[in-house]
């Protein structure tokens, strides 16, 4: 389960780096076509077609933000349940917490477009949590171990002190 | 060995799991439409509870049997009329060459996108052969903006089982009022109309002043008539279906009539250096209109403006057409005398354009009032999860029915609660637009079929139920209509036969 959990937590993490490359990828490609004489408006964005050669930069950005990373999200808050390392749920809720934000903010941006400051930065946070979450599991996950180790070890020399 | 304790629980994890798989297996299959009539939707049929709806009688004999009711494909033109104008359309699916850009895969009407445009008289009956030679998805037409009769509106499920390929269907309406339409398929048609399956249709006043798409004769300031069909195909904004601006030969101090459809899923733009005056919305012609400059005139997707110009003494005017395209009027060889010009930011204000006239209908004591508020949330569509409009709070299938009788009075109120604007498109009838945010009308009635509701903005409108039949009510950026934003009137007593998602294939959307 810690396994699994950290490697929902590096997942999350990665996938806002994607975001950032898509969305750049996207932009990219839309001053691209304006810088060619193309004008960019309402019929073109409803057209899907406005990023031009970074057009795919915007389906990524829309699915990878809209659906794989609220499902990794929660799916990371379900598998918290299951990890007995103090502070996983804490950082899987507001790891959580911060997605569902993030899609908030992304989907109100055209309405507020000062919302997209937020975004951008709300998506580092994101990063941020999603890596604390991560590393305490695994640290706690390495401790344990170790911890077992020991144990083992004590155990191998009281076994040997018997015997 | 686990204890005992880890034993009970892990079954009761694993009771649990099993039991939220299966309620969200339950669910999710609850939201799966298969084949369905609009006759089920709304309180007429399922039983969804009131949608907002105040005043007015009962819902009549909206029963999904149509027993002793009047089914739409009675509802037709005159059969013994023999027809003024006909036409033989044929849809193809192909790759469409796009002069001046790229050619791409999508639809034509004879072997063109746009299609031929039909041009009728006022009065005229029009007979509309259509074949569909070669769309597998099957097609339809419909005839946006034309309050044709119901079994003629082209929509797939509704009005018509969609057209399969080698079939034909024969469409016979008359063109009552004066204006310019336009003409698409309306099955899988946030497909079909961005893939060109459209064209102009433009009918002229009867015993209206002459007017001419062939150049004025040098002498004297015959009106001049043109058309300006803007359409999108794959990225490349066209005019006319050509990538390039186009020019209009006009002698001096003559008008040109700039006809200009929007075919596209988002607004569109129209402005000048010079002044120039918008004659109709959506075919309805404005009164008395004045000239306006240093603002745009902006149109819905799917709507019309018929804007008019003057060709100048010396050189040319240069109208800009949606955001990529302009025509250039006057002395066609003077293109350097009108550059291109910023878009201004104002935007002429419909509401408070031209003169008021009085409304042929007395709109403020209704007979039936309904409310159609657009929002969004997240849920399942069809098994399919998405962050879906919703109309007065609930989800598609589960939206309102407007229910009316002939000759009610209709008042509407649009309120857009989501973050997108949307060009609300009601089928087989005109609106007035009574106010906006409670400011009321204070020009020429503002007559449309295609209304952009902005984000946050509430529009009061009103129409007569003179057209029986049941007719859409949708979003005319046509994905939006995919995802949910749809919902229909349906008159007293009208049924239909035909059936979404069945046998025939029909999806109107």
């Amino acid at each position: 389960m810690r396994r699994i959990y950290t490697g929902l937590a590096w997942t999350i993490a990665g996938a806002v780096v994607v975001q950032a490359a898509a969305i750049a990828f996207a932009f990219g490609g839309l001053l691209n076509r304006v810088a060619g004489g193309d004008v960019v408006d309402k019929a073109l964005l409803e057209s899907r077609s406005a990023g031009g050669v970074g057009e795919a930069g915007f389906f990524i950005h829309a699915i990878v933000g809209g659906a794989i990373i609220p499902l990794l999200a929660i799916a990371l808050l379900i598998v918290s349940f299951f990890v007995h390392v103090r502070g996983a749920k804490l950082w899987a809720a507001i790891t959580f917490g911060l997605v569902v934000l993030q899609v908030t903010l992304g989907i109100s941006i055209v309405g507020v477009p000062y919302l997209g400051l937020l975004h951008g930065a709300n998506a580092l946070a994101v990063v941020a949590v999603a890596t604390a979450a991560a590393l305490r599991v695994r640290r706690s996950a390495t401790t344990a171990a170790r911890a077992g180790d020991h144990d083992k070890a004590e155990g191998a020399t009281s076994d040997a002190v018997a015997a | 060995m686990p204890s005992r304790r880890e034993l009970l629980r892990r079954a009761a994890v694993a009771i649990a799991v099993t039991t939220a798989i299966g309620a969200g297996a339950l669910v999710w299959s609850s939201t799966l439409l298969g084949e369905y009539s609009v006759m089920e939707m709304g309180d007429g049929g399922g039983g969804h509870g009131s949608h907002g709806m105040t005043g007015g009688g009962g819902h009549g004999a909206s029963a999904a049997d149509g027993a002793g009711g009047v089914g739409v494909t009675s509802l037709i033109a005159d059969p013994d009329r023999p027809a003024d104008v006909s036409v033989e359309l044929v849809a193809r699916q192909q790759r469409i060459d796009i002069p001046g850009g790229s050619a791409v895969s999508g639809y034509t009407v004879n072997g063109t996108s746009p299609g031929p445009e039909i041009r009728a008289r006022q009065g005229d009956l029009i007979e509309v052969e259509f074949v569909n030679a070669s769309v597998t998805n099957g097609a339809t037409l419909h005839w946006h903006g034309i309050d044709v009769p119901n079994a003629d509106d082209g929509v797939a499920g509704i009005t018509q089982d969609a057209v399969p390929v080698g079939a034909r269907h024969v469409y016979r309406f008359v063109a009552t009022d004066a204006g310019t339409y336009w003409y698409h398929s309306h099955q899988v048609s946030h497909e079909q109309v961005e893939g060109g399956l459209l064209g102009a249709i433009v009918i002229e006043p009867a015993g209206g002043p002459a007017v001419s798409a062939e150049p004025a004769p040098p002498t004297g300031a015959t009106t001049r008539d043109v058309t300006a069909l803007l359409h999108v195909y794959d990225g490349q904004h066209t005019l006319n279906g050509r990538v390039g601006d186009e020019h209009v030969a006009a002698t001096p101090g003559s008008m040109v009539r700039v006809r200009v459809i929007n075919t596209d899923q988002g607004t569109t733009s129209v402005w000048s250096a010079a002044r120039f005056r918008v004659l109709a919305t959506d075919g309805h012609e404005v009164n008395r209109p004045t000239p306006i400059e240093d603002q745009r005139v902006l149109i819905p997707a799917g709507g019309r403006a018929d804007v008019e110009v003057r060709a100048p003494e010396r050189g040319a005017i240069r109208l800009h057409v949606g955001g990529a395209r302009s025509i250039l009027v006057g002395d066609a060889s003077a293109e350097a005398s009108a550059p291109p010009t910023p878009q201004p930011s104002q935007t002429l204000d419909l509401l408070a354009y031209g003169a008021p006239a009085p409304l042929d209908f007395d709109p403020t004591a209704p007979d039936r009032s309904f409310e159609y508020v657009i929002a969004r949330r997240f849920g399942v569509i069809d098994g399919w999860p998405g962050n879906f409009w919703t109309i007065n709070g609930r989800m598609f299938p589960d939206v309102p029915m407007f229910h009316v009788a002939e000759r009610d009075v209709v008042v509407m109120h649009l309120r857009n609660d989501s973050g997108d604007v949307h060009p609300m498109h009601l089928h087989g009838h005109h609106v007035v637009v009574l106010s906006r945010d409670g400011i009321v009308a204070s020009g020429s009635p503002w007559v449309v079929d295609s209304l952009d509701v902005h984000p946050g903005e509430a529009y009061d409108i009103a129409f007569v139920a003179d057209n029986p039949g049941i007719w859409s009510d949708h979003c005319h950026t046509l994905p939006h209509a995919v995802d949910g934003l749809v919902a229909h009137v349906m008159y007293e007593g009208v049924w239909t036969p035909f059936t979404i998602n069945g046998e025939a294939g029909n999806r109107p959307e």
